[in-house]
């Protein structure tokens, strides 16, 4: 699993590199971001521009990560593509998670 | 001393030579047995577990050349160091005793230097040739418990393999209503479960569940949830079709997955699932259901398009307290209401591209003419091609509901 960690305005951004987040890779994704969330960031960017296929296990993964995160911190996606974006839509993620298309609105738009 | 308590075999046909060596050897430190002549020693090696070896070579009925073949030959438990003791040594002799296998020689007269030094050069030998033995032996029994572990999972897989087809229903119809499926694991065990059940005299209920994750943790969940869900036959008064807010649990498809997604909060190391729970109204057609995060089910009417019902739901253990819709559409008589799992249009061609919603729902329309169990056997057989041969990456299956004329 490849993730970019970028600081930016007091939120942290983490770009996968890899096209797809399945059961494959979501163990691995779930650690790094596990180890992300230790920096205590108000705010996680979750940019997922590169992802073409997300499954059950990477909503999964995507969602355990915002309950780690507890009260007061905040989990965004930014650029999600039209299919990831479907299965936020499909399973009503869109509202438990804000949708944002780029890095730089999830981090104006802040936990939306 | 550096002798221990190894044994050596000294082999020669002279009392006097015996005795030579014998003293030498136990000033050594060694424990000595002998013998007169090769047969006699092939004897004792048969008998007794000597490893290091002292032999002459020229002796009567069996020389030292024979006894060193004979060892090489037949002593397959254990490796012996053998030392050829010759009067002269050329280059003829050296390459005959080696090629009988001999590992060292020692040239009369036998000094006590020269002996000891070729019987520790000979047990470093034996003690890396037993440290290997062993560690081969440990390798063998170590293998053997992992393969008898194997089999004992694979043996276990299966059975419950066999037990979840088991909780699957015979393809059939309740009243009405016909159904028939489509269930292609992607490992034995499968995180996908359905099922169809009468809910009293008027109504049926129907479900498809996707356990997020494949294999063992999967197929649990859904053989826990397909436990619940069983609890409801039967157990419903008359009702006739309206509000599903105030109808019964079990005719309220929305009551009935929040129910599970309450159940599910409270053991929070379980996977996470989607579903569509369902129920029809018999003698009308009409019909409520819950899609929690699962892909929209298509309706397929009477020779006609495939419409995807719903908009879509949180799944099932994911969010605390979520609340839950409920839709509703009325089947005419040959309308077929298909569930499917997103393992079906995920379902990736050897150039990876996926099988599709637009794939499914024309698949469905073409195979609306035929009676359900050709259909099903249709789309088996279009995915098969589809996959291109190999197995499936995750679970492909689909229930298919038809309301049929008045029975």
């Amino acid at each position: 699993m490849n993730i970019d960690l970028t600081e930016s305005g007091g939120g942290l951004v983490l770009a996968l590199r890899d096209k797809r987040l399945d059961a494959a890779a979501a163990p691995a994704f779930r650690e790094r971001v596990a180890a992300a969330a230790e920096g205590g960031h108000r705010l996680l960017v979750l940019d997922l521009q590169h992802v073409e296929f997300v499954d059950s296990s990477g909503l999964g993964a995507i969602v355990s990560a915002l309950k780690r995160l507890g009260p007061g911190r905040d989990l965004a996606i930014a650029g999600a593509r039209p299919a990831v974006r479907k299965l936020f839509q499909l399973t009503r993620m869109d509202r438990v998670f804000a949708l944002h298309d780029d890095v730089a609105a999830a981090l104006a738009g802040g936990a939306g | 001393m550096a002798g221990g308590a190894e044994t050596v075999l000294v082999v020669d046909d002279s009392q006097f030579g015996r005795s030579l060596l014998l003293y030498s050897l136990e000033t050594l430190g060694y424990r000595v047995r002998s013998a007169a002549d090769g047969v006699e020693a092939w004897e004792i090696l048969q008998a007794e577990p000597i490893s290091l070896v002292v032999t002459d070579w020229q002796m009567p009925r069996m020389d030292g050349l024979e006894l060193c073949r004979r060892i090489r030959a037949g002593l397959a438990d254990r490796f012996v160091y053998v030392v050829l003791v010759t009067a002269t040594m050329d280059d003829e002799a050296a390459l005959a005793g080696l090629e009988a296998g001999a590992d060292d020689f020692l040239h009369k007269p036998v000094s006590l230097p020269k002996l000891r030094a070729r019987l520790a050069s000979g047990r470093r030998i034996l003690e890396l040739q037993r440290t290997v033995e062993a560690e081969a032996r440990r390798v063998a029994a170590a293998h053997a418990e992992l393969s008898a572990a194997y089999d004992t999972i694979e043996r276990d897989l299966r059975s419950a393999a066999g037990l979840q087809q088991g909780l699957l229903p015979a393809p059939g119809r309740i009243g009405r209503l016909a159904y028939d499926w489509v269930f292609e694991p992607s490992s034995a065990l499968s995180g996908d479960t359905l099922g169809v059940a009468g809910l009293g005299a008027d109504w049926a209920g129907f479900f498809h569940i996707d356990v997020a994750g494949h294999g063992i943790p999967a197929a649990l969940t859904s053989f826990s949830v397909h436990h619940l869900l069983a609890r409801g036959r039967g157990a419903v008064p008359e009702t006739p079709p309206g509000d599903p807010a105030a109808a019964p649990f079990w005719l309220n498809p929305a009551a009935v997955v929040a129910e599970l997604n309450r159940h599910a909060q409270s053991s929070p190391d379980s996977a996470y699932f989607t579903m569509v729970y369902g129920v029809v109204h018999l003698p009308s057609g009409w019909t409520a259901l819950t899609q929690a995060g699962h892909p929209a089910p298509l309706r397929v009417a009477r020779g006609g398009r495939a419409a995807a019902v719903g908009g879509g739901g949180f799944p099932v253990g994911l969010i605390e307290g979520a609340e839950y819709e409920v839709e509703t559409l009325t089947l005419a008589p040959g309308d077929r209401l298909v569930l499917h799992s997103d393992g079906l249009t995920e379902c990736f061609a050897p150039d990876g591209e996926p099988f599709g919603e637009e794939r499914l729902a024309a698949l469905l329309a073409e195979a609306g003419p035929l009676p359900l169990d050709a259909a099903m056997a249709a789309i088996r057989a279009r995915l098969r091609d589809w996959r291109g041969g190999g197995g499936y990456d995750d679970d492909v299956t689909l229930l298919a509901l038809e309301l049929t004329e008045q029975p």
